[in-house]
Order: structure tokens, then sequence, then C-alpha cells
């Protein structure tokens, strides 16, 4: 992705955004609302891949949330508010895997289930395409939380490297390296399993 | 005339991944991999495996969704003073001497008495067995609001003592409406709260008496540290002492 120039609607929302924060700063209830609104849902689909546990999802999100209105006003408006309160959480996702390594040693993060697709998706996709997709997630979930991180935040999230650099607090070219590495690592597990898969439906369809 | 650009190797042609899943290649250099990957079936494989990855991440996966109450939840711990993590309820505490502890102990007592003799003693609960007090008194004298919460309360819940003078006929006929339901739990708990609140501003009083009162000459000048004292969120859920926190700074 290309960090290039803010255009002129990407402006404009800045702005709107930067009039929500200092509404928020000064107190106004439905300004925080409006923040909430706009970034719970983004935010804890990120805190899940990082955490997979619901509830520990959603008090990091709160807390994300508390913390970011409580420093607002060390908010700088050169980031976005989705910047900013996404760096906390990633913060906190830290802290919790740390006391979780502390109590329990290491994290196996490919040992916790996914969520289940729902029924509508289970219609709107083959059996091949669900399990290529639960393939790539399990691969994801392996992945170190850095190179996590800086996939989510790339792909699914749409940020350029520089704001990467900003929400996991390193060099640009730190997050290339964790973006080249997670690339590296995630093909080295689906290649394996992906081969595997392809020479069974070949079997498949040659016996059909 | 320009001697032919060499065609790309398949190290070359992986050296050039990164850069075209970014979209950070340059219009040739995108047609080079293109003409690469058109004959060369290992390279094709792999960056169609990449951009699968792409793909997938990008459209997500069903995550699961935080409760409906999330947003309402965030903006009334907001709206609380007390710090980014409070309490489910208004901490109710307060710091206490050890004389105005042993005066805090006799109030509460004198509140819990009436109602200890009436209802039954719970079974297999340290904390409870520790608390109760034996009194003279019929069951029939009690209050009936105080037989009708220790039939709904759970008898695992400390804060059952503190219900009893406080239920009216009405509030006695919404606890059976909403018998087993949040409300029922929510409207309890409110009401723990505020049998508390006399308490705690009378120990308050004693607490601030005991602090007038100069101390003796021979005395130490810092007495024993302070403890904080009836809160009902420390009487139902002892706080947690073994996994502290990590300070996030911000």
């Amino acid at each position: 992705m290309i960090a290039g120039k803010p255009d002129s609607s990407d402006r404009a929302s800045r702005r709107a955004e930067q009039q929500v924060v200092a509404q928020a700063k000064g107190g106004c209830e439905q300004a925080a609302r409006k923040l909430v609104d706009a970034h719970k849902d983004r935010l804890a689909a990120f805190v899940w891949r990082m955490v997979r546990n619901h509830h520990d999802t959603e008090e990091i999100c709160q807390d994300a949330f508390l913390r970011a209105f409580a420093s607002l006003d060390s908010f700088s408006a050169e980031y976005r508010f989705s910047t900013w309160l996404f760096t906390i959480a990633y913060r906190l996702c830290l802290n919790w895997l740390r006391r979780r390594q502390a109590l329990s040693g290491d994290v196996d993060f490919s040992a916790v289930a996914g969520s289940a697709p729902d029924a509508a998706e289970r219609a709107a996709e083959s059996e091949e395409a669900r399990h290529l997709k639960s393939l790539i997630w399990n691969a994801v979930s392996q992945l170190p939380m850095p190179q996590r991180a800086a996939v989510l935040l790339f792909y699914r999230e749409g940020q350029s490297c520089q704001d990467i650099a900003a929400v996991l607090e390193m060099p640009v070219a730190t997050v290339k390296s964790h973006l080249h590495r997670a690339r590296a690592r995630l093909r080295d597990l689906l290649e394996p399993a992906v081969a595997d898969d392809w020479s069974r439906l070949k079997v498949l369809s040659g016996t059909a | 005339m320009e001697k032919d650009r060499k065609m790309l190797t398949c190290r070359q042609a992986q050296n050039l991944f990164d850069a075209y899943l970014d979209h950070e290649l340059s219009e040739s250099m995108r047609t080079e991999l293109h003409a690469h990957r058109l004959r060369c079936s290992w390279c094709k494989h792999q960056l169609a495996l990449m951009e699968a990855c792409r793909d997938v991440i990008r459209s997500g996966s069903p995550e699961p969704r935080l409760s409906e109450d999330f947003t309402d939840r965030v903006l009334v711990a907001w709206a609380r003073p007390s710090g980014p993590r409070p309490r489910r309820t208004r901490r109710i505490t307060i710091f206490l001497t050890p004389a105005a502890r042993a005066a805090a102990a006799a109030l509460v007592l004198m509140f819990m008495q009436p109602w200890e003799a009436s209802r039954p003693k719970p079974t297999g609960l340290g904390l409870m067995e520790e608390r109760s007090v034996p009194v003279a008194g019929v069951s029939e004298e009690a209050p009936a609001g105080q037989r009708i919460a220790a039939e709904i309360v759970d008898a695992s819940s400390p804060a059952e003592y503190l219900l009893g003078p406080l239920l009216t006929s009405s509030q006695r006929a919404l606890l059976r409406a909403s018998r087993g339901t949040t409300e029922a739990v929510d409207w309890l708990v409110k009401r723990c709260e505020v049998a508390l609140e006399p308490v705690n501003a009378a120990l308050l009083e004693a607490n601030h008496q005991q602090d007038q009162e100069p101390p003796p000459v021979n005395q130490e000048p810092t007495p024993e540290p302070l403890v904080p004292f009836l809160d009902l969120w420390d009487i139902i859920e002892p706080p947690e002492t073994a996994a502290e926190d990590v300070q996030v700074t911000i």
C-alpha cells in the first residue's frame, strides 16, 4: 500500500474527527459515544486476533478506550484517533501476553480455535474456499505478535507502513522487515498444507 | 540499438514479491514480474499463495462481536472519576484507625443482629460462619422483608446481611417477579450500597473524632497503617492481590 498524501475527503474526515476528539476532551458524552461506535468493531477484530479470547478482548478494548479518553490531552492531531487507539490496544495486548506467559509459560495460539463461520457464510462459500480461509487464519495466528500485528494492520486495516510504525512504535524499516518475515513465514506454513490439499483434491477429482 | 533486458530469474522475481504485493513496483517492473510468473509455475504458485493471504486477511473472518452494551459500559466507566478501570459500582472506602475500626465493627454488628437470628445458618462458608453472632429471638419476629431477602439472595453472598431492614412489600413483589434476573441482582447490589452509606458516614465521623483527639505523650506519632473498610465489592469479591496490572504509560 502506498502512503500517499491525504486527499481532500481524507482531510475533511480528519478535521471532523479532530472536532469530535476536541468535544470528547471537553467531556461531551455524545462525542465520546461517536468515537467508541466508530472504532469499536475494528478494534475488537484486531484485539481478538491478538489474544483469541472473547472476554480478554472486551476487557482490553474497554481499557484501550478509557485510557485513550483519559489521555486525550496528549493526543496529537498529527495522527488519526484510530492510530492512537490501536497503539494503546497493542500495548495492552503485549501486557496481556506477558502476563499469560508469566502465568502459564508459553502461549500456544495454534491450540486456540477460531470462530466458526456463520450459516450465511457457509452457504456462500465452497468447502474448498472455507478450508483455504481456515488454513490462512491458522497460519496468521501462529505468527509472532509484532508480525501478526503488522500483517493485520496492513491488510485488514489498510494502514500504511508509516501508520503501522506509529502503532507498533518502531521504525518504518522494522515494520517492513516484520511484513517481509511474516509473508515468508506464512508461505512456509501454508506451502505444505496447500500442497497436500491440492494433491488430495487432484486424487478426489480424478476418481470422481 | 539498445541491448534487450534479460528476463528475470526466480530469485530476482521473488525479491520483488513484497514490493509487488505492496503496490510499490513501477509499471515496467510489474510487467517484468507478470512475464516471469506466466512462464514459471513455481513463482506463479508462490504469488498466488501470497495474494490469497492478502485477500483473505483483508476480507476478514467472523470475529466475535463486542457485547451490545459495550459502548454504554465504556461511557459509564469514563464518567466515573476513579480512573481508567473503575469497579462495577462506586467504591465506598474509608480508612480507619484501630479505635475507629472497633467502633465500626460494633455498628455493623448492631446493624446485622436482628436479622441474624431470623435466617437459617449458611453452611460451608467460612466467611459467613465467622460473621454469625448468636442472638436470642425467633424467626417470626423478623421483618417479612428479611425473610424474603433470605429466600431470594444467594446464600454465598454476604451482601444478604445488609438487605433485611430495607425491603418493603412492593420491593418484595419486584424481587419475586424478577428473581434470578440481572435486574434483581443490580437492584440488590444497589440496596446493599445504600445500606452501607449510613454505616460508613458514622464510621467517617468516628474516624474524624479519633483524628481530633491529641495522641498520648508516649505514643508513637504515626499509628499503624490505615486499612480500607466496608467496600461492598471488597466484601463480595475480595480484591485480587496476586496479579498486578502492568502499568501502561501513554
